[in-house]
């Protein structure tokens, strides 16, 4: 296990490599840099800009002097942002993001995982086709959508949930419920489609044979089976969710990751690129790492290290 | 009847599919004297597993008994309920099925499962649950019992988890354990080791046991009576001797036909399949379901469905050759087939 454990951490780290890598290169190939945009600036002053932070150097260099930051966990300046750092503008970012992401996965839990139970408990029945008319209005429209439609309603008709800001709980409930109302959907629908799955299975009608009750059956032999797909897809959906989200996070105005991401790119800022990429990378491939250890501890037959 | 622990009378059972309603079960009758071994043979899909599942009451939807009694110990299974019936299910009735690779919960250790319906049916500690779990598991003969306990079904061969599942159909000490092919999917070894099981415990514990099968080699090693059903309707029921050496149903003779013989010295085996499929159960024929595949096939056959006659105290047929208005009266030429 500790070995299992340990490969696994050193994949990681070369996968996180591989990324930080091809990123970089990429983002070079692109044309114009952080400078290049401001038509204002005189070029001895956008050169003196791009001497100072090394933009002239090869781009070999440039790489080797920004891989060796990364593993002191350095990830350089902001271009834009005078005199803030990569680490610092995710320490801002990061926590308020994750925030409204940990909301959005509680949602999951107590909303989608719930409601896909009901749905298959009462298959074909009104419940069922209550939760998959949502689920699929959650699936199929996006979340700018719903985030404009719940504005609309609650902050603008109804007058009750503030429009932006997230100063106190009530400015949370909008954008929470535009963030997951994807995640939600999609779990609620798996875990529908996966439970009515079980229920067809065997071991159910062995656990029907020897007299246990309704809720033992479903609880004891059909949600641990149910769960192994869901767990599979919880990952990169937590990932996602506690990341950001730029369009939930600029319509709310929430100053989480998503927004200095995106204006990152359109600034060509460089180290900042770089910095969320890999961040966001590596918080990706800890969740995937986390699902794979619980679900070795949900099914017995999956050998973690074989 | 105080011997009969088990009555089945004319039970239907169907599916009520988007397709229109799939009889699985028509008019089935049968009883099982207690501490006695009734087998129930036909071809895959003769109705023989939901026949069982009616039994126990354990049907998927979308299916329904649509009517009959199944009279345990003289009460009526049908008129119990929910929760009298899961006081009876893996405690007075209890059942093995056919894949013992998927009736066991993957997720779940041995042990577990094993306690289950002790822990549901009786007041027993955990503790003392695991206790009886490793000794059913030496009954069922599986060594080093109680460090398999802690094993997962799937570190078990297939042998054994079918030895595990007859474990925990014991674990109450069930009056009737109703086995759906417990052998089907094993290989030729294994089959004869879990028959061999079965008959054991039955000696040892006495309980009555209906044990559902198409092979008929297994009937004649542990059957006491046989129920032959077809089309998802009975054929013939008779004692275990006079289906092998005086069976009246062409049906039952196109079955005998079909098993591989083996006679003294020179190797001699003849397997002859019954030609044609099994009638489409979401419109039966109106006459015997057997007709369109019966070699003796009379007109009647197709139009009216055939009438039990009653060969002997405890033998019957469903077939209109043996009414007494056929012609040259069936019985009388004795098994053409067979002779
Ligand atoms: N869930 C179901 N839905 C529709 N029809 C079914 C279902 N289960 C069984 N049947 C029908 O019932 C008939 C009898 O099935 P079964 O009792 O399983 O046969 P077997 O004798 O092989 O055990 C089959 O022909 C099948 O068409
Ligand atoms: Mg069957």
């Amino acid at each position: 296990m500790l070995k299992y454990i340990i490969q696994r951490l050193l994949a990681m780290i070369v996968t996180l490599f591989m990324i930080a890598t091809i990123t970089f290169f990429l983002m070079h190939a692109v044309p114009g840099g952080p400078f290049a945009s401001e038509q204002k600036v005189p070029p001895e002053v956008q050169k003196a800009l791009e001497d100072k932070y090394h933009l002239n150097d090869p781009v070999i260099k440039q790489y080797f002097d920004y891989m060796s930051g990364l593993i002191r966990f350095d990830l350089g300046p902001s271009f834009k942002f005078k005199g803030v750092t990569v680490n610092s503008l995710i320490q801002r970012g990061f926590p308020v993001s994750a925030k409204l992401g940990i909301f959005s996965v509680l949602a999951i839990l107590v909303l989608g995982i719930p409601l896909g139970v009901i749905a298959a408990l009462k298959h074909n029945k009104w419940q069922d086709t209550c939760v998959r008319f949502t689920a699929t209005i959650g699936i199929t429209v996006p979340s700018f959508v719903i985030a404009t439609v719940l504005l609309y309603i609650f902050a603008l008709k109804l007058r009750i949930l503030p429009s932006f800001g997230i100063e106190t709980w009530k400015g949370y409930v909008l954008p929470v419920a535009a963030l997951s109302g994807y995640s939600v959907s999609f779990v609620a629908r798996l875990t529908r489609s996966s439970l009515l799955e079980v229920f067809r299975q065997d071991y159910m009608r062995t656990a029907r044979a020897k007299g246990l009750g309704e809720s033992k059956i479903l609880i004891k032999h059909g949600l641990k089976n149910a769960l192994i797909p869901i767990v599979t897809v919880l990952g990169p959906l937590i990932a996602g969710l506690l990341t950001g989200s730029f369009v939930i996070e600029s319509i709310f105005a929430i100053p989480g990751m998503g927004g200095y991401f995106v204006n990152a790119i359109s600034n060509r800022d460089y180290t900042v690129i770089m910095g969320i990429t890999v961040f966001y990378a590596a918080f990706l491939l800890i969740m995937i790492f986390i699902v794979d250890l619980i679900y070795g501890l949900l099914d017995p037959r999956i050998k973690l290290g074989k | 009847m105080e011997d009969n622990i088990l009555e089945i009378k004319n039970l239907s059972t169907s599916f009520f599919t988007h397709l229109g309603e799939v009889k699985a079960v028509r008019d089935v009758s049968f009883s099982v004297e207690k501490g006695k071994v009734l087998g129930i043979v036909g071809e895959s899909g003769s109705g023989k597993s939901v026949t069982a599942l009616s039994c126990m009451r354990i049907l998927q939807e979308p299916g329904r008994i649509v009517g009959g009694e199944i009279l345990f110990k003289g009460e009526d299974l049908g008129k119990k309920s929910n929760k009298e019936m899961r006081a009876i299910r893996g405690n007075d009735i209890s059942m093995i099925f056919q894949n013992p690779m998927s009736s066991m919960n993957a997720v779940l250790r041995v042990g577990d499962q094993l306690t289950e319906p002790l822990m549901e049916h009786t007041s027993i500690s955990k503790k003392d649950a695991m206790k009886r779990a490793a000794e059913l598991l030496s009954l069922v003969q599986i060594p080093d019992a109680e460090k398999r306990l802690r094993a997962y079904p799937h570190e078990f061969s297939g042998g054994m988890r079918q030895r595990a599942m007859i474990a925990m159909a014991l674990a109450c000490d069930p009056e009737l354990l109703i086995a759906d092919e417990p052998t089907t999917a094993l290989d030729v070894t294994t089959q004869s080791q879990i028959i061999k099981l079965l008959s054991d415990i039955r000696e040892k514990l006495g309980m009555s046991i209906i044990l559902i099968t198409h092979d008929l080699g297994v009937v004649a090693e542990i059957c006491d009576s046989v129920v032959v059903m077809y089309g998802s309707m009975i054929m013939e029921e008779a004692p275990v001797d006079d289906i092998f050496h005086n069976a009246c149903h062409p049906y039952t003779l196109g079955l005998l036909n079909s098993i591989p013989v083996v006679t003294g010295d020179s190797k001699n085996t003849r397997l002859e399949p019954i030609p044609g499929t099994p009638p489409n159960l979401l419109q039966p024929p109106p006459g015997c379901p057997f007709a369109p595949r019966c070699a003796y096939a009379m007109k009647v056959c197709t139009e009216k469905a055939p009438q039990n006659t009653q060969i002997s105290d405890n033998h019957r047929s469903m077939c209109w050759l043996l009414h007494e208005d056929a012609p040259d009266n069936f019985l009388k030429r004795g098994n053409p087939i067979v002779r």
